[in-house]
């Protein structure tokens, strides 16, 4: 009896082991992997102001076609009076004076992309791709010598030279990548793989995890220079294990979205451990961070505006150890410089390094009501010249959400 | 007899779960974003031309140390060769500490210097010259420890210019650690099964999507310039006996026209290289500037197991000379459904790094 207990003891410990390790390999929610769905979280466009941003999408896929449903989810705020994008109230300026409200707003703009076996395709977010513009159009049969670069079209095989065949043609006919739709422009890019007869995501063994993306940020500054930042797509890959229906189980369905973000960063105002010379004058030069976060759950057919709404909760620690929070409320799209987070007074924020007492920091976001999702920018400027450089990067993830996420798409 | 029976179900019911244990761990690899136990950088520079500025930081809440070494890769003028000089080092952090030191001056021990916080330990300043890789393997007590605590970023610095990159540190994550000095990257799918494994296994190829290089920038156009340049290291390296790693690559390219091109050349990365994509001199001749569209993506797949990890840059430089840089880590794909490759990998035995005892 006593050896039935230990057994039933041993392999109950060794089945919780199992599933305990099971859960944690879930953790492909990666930037550094195809998959099958890619989340941009930060689409910069400002055409006046010389910032763009070139999206490169690329299916992994050696034989198949893939199609994406993508949605832009547009992030700015708008002025109560004009309608105009605004960062602030009192850039409402009206007639006669009026100073209207600068009020969050979301609206989501869909679009399919089609992708040829490996192809990759790139596009200024400012200008989108359609029509001529799209690299490989043709007939969607075509005669099996020819190529899809040049293909000579078919209905079937009389069509063709002897010995060939009338085989199916894979183009990007039915690609129309919209311009971002306004500008500016400030928010997140999202492709869903769908499958071509149900016009949902694939499902059981039928998904599969194609999709790989990349954003650069370029600016021409005011000064005349360039700064160019590039980072990954976030993935979230398939579990093999959907359902085929419009709403996306991110925990199930797909890998669960992180339990916490992790941002490595430099205090904003730190005089920069590089200076040239090293001189450690103060405020010789000195860096800021930017962080965009978006949401895991979203329903982007725009019929519950309450999901994904969630409080993002930030841990920041010094390089004493010391540990500071706050939190804050995310809706569709965040995106803020770090010592502007708790407050409107940059030098009286935790993220400033006089606050904070040391140069480097590590930054702990857990989003509560919904898992959380993010790139970062680092800035580091010259305060006497004002020459600026900066750099797109992944922030890093740790653990796994257990609360499930769910996106719904049209 | 029913203790018998009682004890075949228990043992059959165990192996399951240590197969099943072992299938599961076995899907990720080398990580951007996860922690893990060796942290490698695989591009820091300190030449006078451009610094680095290196961020490990601690995400448990335990007390971690690790084992850290500088790799220099630049060429010797006489040889032609690369240095592969070593310089190792420990840092240990507190619970969920953030660090960061400039590679040319590394961080020595001194509470009263300008570097506020807890020094991590005697980081010593990189050689002149510096061009190589930054490698830390977790310790407990000196011997390899399981902790998947390390995460890490690199921000290098033009001197010149002002311009700066970043890019996240690779994580390999512990599956079960070693008790020796020898660490084997030896958890893949094609060693499903096999619970002797210490670390994830490395990735299968590499892959990144650029810009045909020599080609105009797509935003700031006439007159602009895109060039990129690629940073390779082995996976594997023995740090006991100061013995470089060499692993011969196959480039494939993939245009817009879906047109595939294999490299004709041979490519090889002894210890640590950087690759101009085009340009004069550069070992890929036309190969990436003569791509038929101006968006492509390129596979790198390492011939043998000693494996390949690397990071990415593209410059763009307008019509008056301005530049600007951006370091992205490139893609890795593993031998599973997501990744398309075969589940066998080259012959061989598994990467592996061999530290040096403290």
């Amino acid at each position: 009896m006593l050896t039935r207990i230990r057994i039933g003891t041993a392999v109950t410990a060794a089945m919780v082991g199992v599933l305990a390790l099971a859960s944690g390999a879930k953790a492909l929610t990666r930037s550094d992997r195809p998959a099958a769905v890619v989340v941009f979280p930060r689409i910069d466009v400002d055409t006046l102001n010389g910032r763009d941003t070139v999206v490169r999408l690329s299916n992994m896929n050696p034989d198949n076609a893939v199609i994406a449903k993508c949605f832009y989810v547009n992030g700015n705020s708008h002025c109560t009076n004009t309608g105009e994008p605004c960062t602030l109230s009192s850039l409402c300026l009206g007639t006669a004076n009026t100073v209207g409200s600068c009020v969050p707003g979301w609206t989501v703009t869909d679009f399919l992309i089609v992708l040829t076996a490996q192809q990759p395709l790139g596009w200024l977010a400012s200008e989108g791709l359609s029509g001529s513009g799209l690299p490989l159009r043709g007939p969607s049969k075509i005669c099996s010598n020819s190529t899809p670069q040049f293909p000579r079209g078919c209905r079937d095989e009389s069509d063709c030279r002897q010995g060939e065949t009338c085989d199916e043609n894979q183009t990007n006919a039915g690609t129309l990548i919209p311009p971002a739709p306004e500008d500016p422009f400030m928010g997140e890019l999202k492709c869903v793989e769908i499958d071509r007869d149900t016009d949902s995501p694939p499902a059981g063994d039928a998904a599969t995890n194609d999709l790989k993306g990349e954003a650069t940020i370029e600016t021409i500054q005011a000064d005349g220079t360039i700064d160019v930042g590039t980072y990954n797509a976030v993935g979230l890959t398939s579990t093999f294990d959907n359902d085929g229906n419009s709403s996306l189980d991110i925990g199930n369905e797909y890998n669960a979205c992180p339990q916490t973000l992790v941002v490595n960063h430099l205090f904003d105002g730190a005089i920069n451990p590089i200076t040239s010379p090293p001189t450690n004058l103060p405020d010789e030069e000195s860096s800021t961070t930017e962080l965009a976060l978006v949401p895991c759950s979203e329903d982007l057919t725009g019929a519950d505006r309450t999901v994904g709404v969630a409080t993002a909760q930030f841990l920041v620690y010094n390089e004493f150890e010391q540990r500071f929070s706050t939190s804050r409320r995310i809706d569709c799209f965040f995106k803020s410089q770090l010592s502007l987070i708790d407050t409107t007074q940059p030098e009286h924020s935790i993220w400033n390094a006089a606050v904070s007492g040391t140069v480097g920091g590590q930054t702990r976001v857990r989003g509560i009501g919904s898992g959380l999702l993010g790139a970062a920018r680092l800035t580091m400027t010259d305060t006497e010249t004002s020459v600026s450089g900066s750099a797109a990067y992944n922030v890093h993830q740790d653990g796994d959400r257990t609360a499930g996420d769910t996106i719904t798409i049209p | 007899m029913r203790t018998m029976n009682s004890l075949r179900v228990g043992s059959t019911l165990v192996a399951c779960a240590l197969a099943l244990t072992a299938a599961v761990a076995a899907r990720a690899d080398v990580s951007t974003e996860r922690p893990g136990s060796i942290l490698i950088f695989p591009k820091v520079i300190a030449d006078g031309t451009r610094d680095t500025i290196i961020q490990i930081s601690n995400i448990s809440t335990m007390t971690v140390h690790a084992h850290c070494f500088y790799v220099d890769g630049s060429r010797d003028p006489n040889t032609l060769q690369p240095r592969w000089q070593e310089t190792d080092f420990n840092i240990w952090l507190t619970r969920l500490q953030p660090t960061h030191w400039r590679v040319s001056a590394g961080r020595p021990v001194d509470f009263t210097d300008s570097d506020e916080g807890l020094d991590p330990g005697a980081v010593p300043p990189a050689t002149a010259g510096f061009q190589g890789e930054l490698l830390c393997v977790q310790v407990d007590s000196g011997a390899p420890s399981a902790g998947n605590s390390l995460i890490g970023d690199a921000t290098l610095k033009n001197l010149q210019s002002g311009d700066v990159s970043k890019y996240n540190g690779l994580a390999i994550k512990a599956v079960n650690g070693s008790d020796d000095d020898l660490l084997l990257l030896n958890d893949t799918v094609a060693t499903e099964g096999d619970d002797s494994a210490e670390y994830n296994g490395c990735p299968r190829a590499l892959q990144f999507a650029g810009v045909r290089d020599l080609d105009e920038d797509p935003v700031l156009g006439a007159g602009s310039e895109s060039r990129s340049f690629m940073t390779l290291i082995p996976c594997s390296a023995d740090f006991e006996n100061l013995v470089p790693a060499s692993v011969s690559v196959s480039v494939n390219r993939i245009d817009e026209f879906e047109t595939q091109l294999s490299f004709a050349g041979a490519l090889n990365v002894t210890c640590w290289r950087e690759l101009a994509l085009g340009g004069s001199g550069s070992v890929f001749g036309s190969y990436f500037s003569g791509a038929p569209t101006q968006f492509y993506t390129a596979t790198l797949t390492p011939n043998s197991q000693v494996g390949l990890l690397g990071v990415f840059d593209t410059v763009v430089t307008d019509s008056n000379s301005n530049s600007a840089t951006a370091a992205i880590n490139m893609s890795q794909l593993g031998a599973d459904k997501a990744s398309n490759l075969p589940a066998t990998g080259p012959a061989g035995p598994p990467a592996s790094i061999r530290i040096s005892g403290e």
